[in-house]
């Protein structure tokens, strides 16, 4: 499930910010250092949530700083 | 007034660009066809001039955009359609200027853009989209539903740090941009004034709304629309709308001199009037009076105007009326026409891509034809119908009118 989850965080990310595209993205780098603002991590949040129909709200994940951290809590809170 | 036009931007159904706008232009080009929706089982058809062809990446990398610039536009994510027409238009008009290394205090460049409720497709298509999943609606909807989004990414990407804001007046929204533009530029306050008007993206609801008010012109099947839209003309049924954007730069007389660059024109002066009316029916008075505040506020006479370029929306009572006040204006030189026959009516964006049509014209010394004007309403005026005229045009007065009761108009002098 975690494999799933960061994998959607990923192409939504580059869909954010397609200048990673060739860039080894690590899952503990943080979104910040990988060029997101807060709007953009509102919208990575928003697009992945619905990529899994989750039935989880937005804010429950505003904290998540690195693709590692929201795949886990995503898988958590499902 | 003290403000020259150095910098043009345009997208239109006859032509993307510029220069290939001009070209169309010159050959009195049309491009109407009939757009069709499916809303709960049932099926809606209205005329439009279509604008096909446009691709913003493709587009604006063929501008002579600084690298860093370029890089700016082309990260740029969630641009309305409306959005990124007034983009295109903006950078084009700023290439066109040749402002890129001109202006180094970037405090001194103001942004105005023209229209409200400009992306209503876009919207709608949001609220059809999450109507039943509200919940994954995408945050970046509250930055884009703003007018002023446009204004935002521009400012980013070309680096302005003076003010920027939409300014309205419905269909004279184009005019009243410019007219702000002028002001802006008049108080002393900038040297430049990027005056950009978006798309105004219709919705199905606008469609239909102008259609139900008897505005729109009606389509069905059966209707040939090559023919459907005749401004000034005695079967006239209403306007088509068309999907235009434009943006023109303005500039302090003097600024643009301190590198050699001429401009296309001068905005002479302004007139803006109202006639007490919510309404959308219009005021040969009100119009009248506009058309003569624009002369006496560039201390021009009747007799010096070589050309309208009309509202001329097809209307059957706003064409009526903006003929009585011309023919009070008593201009016995004046030639007319009518640029919405070629192009469709922009609405918001009408009065700019006017502007821009006017400058044109005039730099290149000739007046368009008027599209499907075979028996005109009133015999009284120097009509353009079938063939273009060719020869100097020094002045124009450029007119756009608005639900409301709001009439402006804009005397525009060729460099």
């Amino acid at each position: 499930m975690k494999q799933k989850v960061v994998s959607i965080i990923k192409e939504n990310l580059l869909e954010i910010i397609p200048a990673l595209e060739n860039e080894e993205l690590s899952l503990d780098d943080t979104f910040v250092d990988l060029g997101a603002n807060s709007l953009d991590r509102g919208e990575l949040i928003t697009m992945t949530l619905e990529r899994l129909e989750s039935e989880s709200s937005r804010v429950e994940f505003v904290g998540a700083q690195t693709i590692n951290e929201l795949a886990d809590m995503i898988v958590e809170k499902g | 007034m003290n403000v020259t036009v150095t910098g043009l931007g345009a997208i239109t159904p006859i032509g993307i660009g510029i220069a290939k706008f001009t070209e169309a232009l010159k050959n009195g080009d049309t491009h109407f066809s009939k757009i069709l929706f499916e809303k709960e089982g049932v099926d809606y058809t209205f005329p439009i001039g279509n604008t096909v062809g446009f691709d913003f990446r493709e587009a604006v990398s063929r501008l002579p955009l600084e690298q860093e610039v370029m890089d700016r536009v082309l990260r740029m994510r969630n641009l309305s359609k409306s959005a990124s027409y007034g983009m295109y238009c903006a950078l084009e008009a700023w290439c066109d200027a040749q402002l890129q290394d001109a202006v180094s205090d970037r405090s001194r460049v103001a942004i105005v853009s023209s229209g409200s409720n400009i992306q209503q497709a876009d919207l709608y298509e949001n609220y059809e989209k999450y109507a039943h999943k509200l919940r994954f609606l995408r945050p970046n909807y509250a930055l884009n539903f703003f007018d002023t989004d446009i204004v935002g990414a521009l400012s980013e990407v070309l680096g302005i740090r003076g003010e920027g804001h939409a300014i309205a007046a419905a269909s004279a929204s184009g005019n009243m941009g410019i007219i702000q533009g002028c002001r802006l530029i008049n108080s002393g306050e900038y040297d430049t004034v990027i005056v950009v008007a978006p798309l105004m993206d219709l919705s199905l609801f606008e469609y239909q709304g102008f259609t139900a008010m008897g505005a729109m012109a009606g389509a069905d099947e059966t209707t040939d629309v090559s023919k459907l839209y005749r401004p000034f003309d005695r079967a006239h049924a209403g306007f088509v709308y068309g999907q235009s954007a434009a943006c023109l730069v303005l500039e302090s007389a003097s600024h643009p001199v301190q590198r050699k660059q001429q401009g296309y024109g001068s905005i002479l002066g302004y007139g803006i009037s109202m006639d007490a009316n919510r309404n959308p029916n219009p005021s040969m008075q009100g119009e009248l009076e506009a058309m003569k505040k624009a002369l006496d506020h560039s201390q021009l006479r009747a007799d010096q105007v070589d050309y309208i370029n009309t509202h001329g929306t097809g209307s059957v009572i706003g064409d009526k009326t903006e003929v009585e006040a011309i023919i009070a204006m008593d201009m016995p030189r004046v030639k007319v026409n009518s640029t919405k026959s070629l192009i469709g009516h922009g609405l918001s964006a009408a009065g700019a891509i006017e502007a821009v049509a006017s400058l044109l014209q005039m730099k290149e010394g000739f007046l368009h034809r008027s599209n499907n004007l075979d028996n005109p309403i009133h015999e009284q005026v120097q009509w353009l119908r079938e063939t273009e005229y060719t020869g100097d045009v020094d002045h124009t007065l450029s007119n756009s009118f608005g639900f409301g009761g709001i009439n402006t108009s804009l005397v525009i002098k060729k460099n």
